[in-house]
């Protein structure tokens, strides 16, 4: 029996809070991301999708609608396993700018289809890359199976899955961009201009494959804010990790051109730095230069 | 010991409350609005505060400035909303043993309200135009 046919997947339908701008769209080389990915998949696959919200625009086709709400990345895989559940599914997220056609190659040579997936452990912590790996036919019902037992994080459900494991050729190809000076160290890098793995110290952080959990704050704005926003409190349901990822957003919606460094940021009655995490029901307080007396 | 409030500052009231036996000093700042700004004649004011971190952020200062100078008691009060050339906006009171410590505190206490405590100042103009204060 051979293996089962191989479609390509695109997964466009994050929601980007942290980078403030939609990451399928950035442009690191000479085209848009999300175009990037499709063209290096598409040599390996029979077809290749775009998956993404129903709320999004300016997507090339064909795409994908996601068919599940609030599972993170898993909406994007299911939904795709679901419109063609005799496919084996090689699924690529949009925001990996050093992903070669190499790192591919070796992926779909190496790839055991008799597992129900093939990824590359990873970089710093060994543990299965969920967003450069094929998933095969089989792991659609353990899929289902995960989310209705609550686990909605991709990389959990390969480490709980006999996932076929393979080292990357180059390490840094899956390195990721979330952020707006992230995406300007890889810009840097595919110009040659900086080497990836120096500089920035390793940051340690939670899975990045893992839908995002979402808690309510409440955030204040304050003259010219209050006047361009148009609101002097917002309870916002968000993402966001920090009081500067809350303030991206913010300036998303309201398209505000201020950069966060022009205004100081207070939770509860303490000012703080913009990097400092925002928790549940927090009251995040913008503010402009003040002009009291 | 701090207040944003929507009506006059009763001037005379907080003296009243601020005096005790032991201070043998009280001074006081009243801050006035002015009809001209920067060269611009200025019809009207409009301030907005956030109440709650106002309050923290000049209990701050108070305890910044008992630190540093000998004194006894510490108010404030800064008016919010629309105000007229010539109405007090704002009134900063400190009482001491000596007047020394009390005018060095209140000239401290009156600095820092306007560096860092959140109060926004909109100005109005004679030629209809309006603008907030320090925003860039």
């Amino acid at each position: 029996m051979s293996a089962p046919e191989l479609y390509g997947l695109v997964l466009a339908g994050g929601r980007s809070t942290r980078m403030g701008r939609d990451k399928a769209l950035l442009v690191y080389r000479d085209k848009p991301q999300v175009e990037v990915v499709r063209d290096l998949l598409s040599g390996f696959c029979r077809a290749v999708f775009i998956s993404c919200r129903p709320d999004q625009v300016g997507l090339p086709e064909p795409r994908l609608v996601d068919r599940y709400d609030n599972i993170g990345p898993l909406s994007g895989i299911l939904t795709a396993m679901d419109a063609h559940p005799d496919k084996a599914w090689l699924i690529v997220a949009c925001d990996l700018p050093f992903l070669d056609r190499a790192t591919l190659e070796f992926l779909t040579a190496h790839r055991d289809a008799k597992k129900p997936a093939t990824a590359y452990r990873g970089r710093i912590d060994g543990l299965p890359e969920p967003l450069c790996a094929i998933y095969e036919p089989a792991m659609r019902a353990r899929l289902h199976h995960f989310v209705r037992e609550g686990i909605t994080c991709p990389r959990k459900a390969l480490i709980r899955s006999d996932t076929h494991l393979l080292d990357l050729p180059d390490p840094l190809a899956l390195e990721n961009a979330n952020r707006p000076e992230e995406a300007e160290r890889a810009r840097q890098a595919s110009r040659g201009a900086v080497r990836l793995d120096e500089g920035q110290p390793e940051e340690k952080r939670a899975c990045d494959a893992c839908p995002p959990k979402s808690r309510t704050v409440h955030v204040h704005l304050y003259a010219i804010l209050r006047e361009r926003s148009g609101h002097a409190a917002i309870a916002m349901e968000t993402t966001a990790h920090t009081a500067r990822d809350v303030y991206a957003e913010l300036a998303q919606r309201f398209s505000l051109s201020w950069p966060a460094e022009q205004f100081r940021v207070a939770i509860g009655t303490a000012f703080v730095d913009w990097d400092h995490a925002v928790r549940e029901g927090d009251s995040i307080h913008v503010i402009p230069p003040v002009a009291g007396g | 010991m701090f207040t944003l409030t929507e009506k006059p500052i009763d001037i005379a009231a907080l003296n009243r409350e601020m005096r005790t036996s032991e201070s043998g000093a009280l001074v006081e700042f009243t801050g006035i609005v002015r009809s001209g700004n920067q060269g611009r004649r200025v019809t009207a004011l409009e301030y907005e505060g956030a109440e709650d971190l106002a309050a923290a952020e000049f209990g701050r200062i108070a305890d910044e400035a008992r630190a540093s100078f000998s004194i006894l008691g510490v108010r404030c009060a800064h008016r919010v909303g629309r105000l007229a050339p010539g109405d007090i906006a704002v009134w900063v009171g400190v009482t001491a043993v000596h007047r020394d410590a009390a005018f060095a505190a209140c000239q401290f206490l009156v600095n820092q309200l306007k560096l860092r405590v959140p109060i926004w100042k909109k100005e109005f103009y004679a030629e209809g135009d309006s603008g907030w204060i320090n925003h860039p």
